[in-house]
């Protein structure tokens, strides 16, 4: 189960660019779930899922993961809880660019020190599970978007994380494609069990999640 | 894992170039500068070695060759403690031409050498080309590499020497000694040569068997050289070099040498580094997000070091390989030049220099991309993320 506790991040504090991002926000996601958070521009989201995620740590207030708050880890064990229990889906795709597919979805193997025959192995796996093995040659470049996003959702599910994290995943790919990605997501936490929590714009795809995390200027509304 | 690497350099094509080239280079000049200490060490050893055999030279002064005999000479170094053979010998300047000032290294010498003195260097000079028995055969003689190179000269070619022709019968191997560019021809021979070469007043009362220009001496095991050539210098007309005092000079060039080699090393090290940082750090600036995406996936910040430390030392060591290569071609090229001329061969890349450089280059590299490999590993993972 993930949890956030009176949770407050302010940027940049103390100077003339302090923003509060989020203000006492206090939530809980059950292991399973397929959440939401939805919310304006502005409102938090991102930064939500990167105190999620590990990436960033609260200003004030406690995120734990399983019972473990991420606050008392050093940076190394956060990024062995990086790549161990938590998985990234980017608007963006971000696969890095000098990488084959199957290279990128190794990648997070590797970081969790998995030998290379094995992680290439995973990755194989997960790449035809997401109807890509034909591709796991190719670069980046050569992969259209929806197909990016199907290699970054396999990275995701490298390690067989606890939660995945997309922030807009269908953000940057047409209705078809989106629709797409969104039947993935849910067929792997419906398979793998794995917790998914999707920051969306689109209302429809909000509709498919439980629970629905609703942020306004930093704080949780609904 | 190198692949990744590659195709991170071939992103930004030129710029890599440049950064490769720039290393290239400083490794070049590396290198040449390396290959000629190392081809002068090699001369100062085969120096030493042959010093090892012959242990003393002896010079004659002209005026002693004319007015004392030679054998009194002989008699008086024979005498002289620590001496067990003396040998004679007569060096005369080979008769060349108006391209000789313009060759590198030593003059071409005519070294008129009884059988005893050729056996004293069979270990120098090892033959390449025909028969162990040319001295038995008249008018014949051996030649030095360099020699046979600026003469075109092999075995059986025939070459004028003081107005007579003499058929080669032996080139000797490379030996980085004096010998390569010389000609070996019997005592006799080169005594002929040196009374020919006497003032025609002096001529008539000279016997050719009498004259010498220097003499080797062997001495007794385990005697000091220094202390022989100091005795021998109280004998009047001669004039003994103290080995150790030649060694010393010999020396003294090559640690010059060695400092231009350092010297070289820091220029390389500079330039070379200063570039792969430059590359480096615009680059960590450019992956900003990417490296923002590693960290977000399980990355460390050793682990992101190591991938900064691997792909700089890739571009050290692929400018250390380029730079080796133009090294090689540029020596055997300038080699090729000098041998064709008959003059001293200036370069001698060894195995363990070529290794060295590259090792060098890869360490550089490696050495160069901490900085930006630190700044990388810092990175607020949050912050990296916000960069497009």
């Amino acid at each position: 189960m993930i949890a956030a506790k009176h949770v407050m991040k302010v940027h940049a504090p103390g100077t003339p660019l302090e923003v509060r991002a989020l203000n006492d926000v206090s939530l809980e996601i059950g292991a399973g779930s397929f959440a939401a958070v939805i919310g304006e521009s502005g409102s938090g989201k991102t930064t939500l899922l990167t105190l999620l995620g590990a990436l960033d740590t609260p200003t004030a207030g406690a995120v734990t993961v399983n019972g473990t708050e991420l606050a008392a880890k050093s940076r190394r064990e956060l990024a062995a809880f990086r790549a161990r229990s938590v998985g990234f889906v980017f608007q963006g795709f971000d696969l890095i660019p000098s990488l084959t597919a199957l290279e990128n979805v190794a990648l997070p193997g590797r970081y969790a020190g998995r030998a290379a025959g094995e992680a290439l192995a995973r990755a194989q796996a997960l790449l035809a599970d997401v109807g890509l093995q034909h591709r796991s040659r190719h670069l980046p470049g050569q992969l259209s978007g929806g197909e990016q996003q199907r290699v970054a959702i396999a990275r995701a599910l490298a390690n067989e994380p606890l939660v995945v994290l997309a922030d807009e995943p269908t953000g940057e790919l047409d209705s078809k494609t989106a629709e797409h990605i969104m039947t993935l997501l849910e067929r792997f936490n419906r398979e793998r069990g794995v917790t998914m929590v999707i920051v969306t714009h689109n209302h429809d795809h909000a509709r498919r999640c439980s629970p629905v995390i609703v942020l306004k200027d930093g704080s949780v509304v609904a | 894992m190198i692949s990744p690497v590659l195709r991170n350099l071939a992103r930004q094509r030129v710029r890599s170039a440049l950064t490769i080239l720039g290393i290239a280079i400083g490794m070049m000049a590396l290198v040449v500068v390396g290959a000629l200490s190392q081809q002068l060490a090699r001369i100062v050893q085969r120096s030493e070695t042959l010093q090892g055999v012959v242990l003393a030279f002896v010079q004659q002064s002209a005026v002693a060759r004319l007015k004392t005999r030679r054998h009194e000479l002989e008699t008086r170094l024979l005498h002289t403690e620590g001496v067990v053979k003396v040998v004679p010998e007569v060096v005369l300047p080979f008769d060349f031409g108006p391209g000789e000032p313009d060759r590198f290294g030593p003059p071409r010498l005519i070294f008129g050498l009884p059988d005893v003195g050729s056996q004293l260097l069979r270990d120098t000079l090892v033959m390449r080309a025909g028969s162990g028995d040319w001295r038995k055969e008249a008018r014949s003689v051996g030649v030095g590499s360099d020699f046979a190179n600026s003469e075109d000269a092999g075995v059986g070619s025939i070459i004028s020497l003081y107005g007579s022709s003499y058929s080669v019968g032996a080139v000797y191997d490379q030996s980085f000694t004096i010998f390569d560019a010389g000609v070996i021809v019997p005592l006799h021979e080169g005594q002929r040569m040196l009374r020919q070469a006497l003032p025609a007043n002096l001529t008539p009362a000279t016997k050719a068997a009498d004259l010498a220009t220097d003499f080797i001496l062997v001495l007794r095991k385990g005697t000091d050289p220094a202390l022989v050539a100091g005795r021998v210098n109280f004998i009047e007309g001669l004039h003994a070099s103290d080995p150790r005092r030649l060694n010393a000079g010999l020396e003294a060039t090559s640690r010059i040498f060695r400092s231009i080699v350092f010297g070289a090393a820091l220029i390389a090290l500079i330039i070379g580094s200063l570039s792969i940082v430059n590359t480096m750090t615009t680059a960590v600036r450019e992956r900003t997000r990417e490296i923002g995406i590693r960290k977000a996936i399980g990355a460390t910040d050793g682990a992101i070091v190591a991938e900064v430390l691997l792909e700089s030392a890739v571009v050290g060591g692929l400018g250390g390989l380029a730079g080796l290569a133009a090294a090689l071609i540029f020596c055997a090229a300038f080699n090729a030049h000098t041998a064709s001329q008959g003059s001293l061969q200036l370069f001698y890349v060894t195995p363990g220099l070529a290794l060295g450089a590259f090792l060098f280059s890869v360490a550089l590299g490696a050495v160069s991309g901490l900085p930006p490999a630190w700044t990388a590993a810092r990175l607020n993972p949050t912050e990296a993320l916000r960069r497009l």
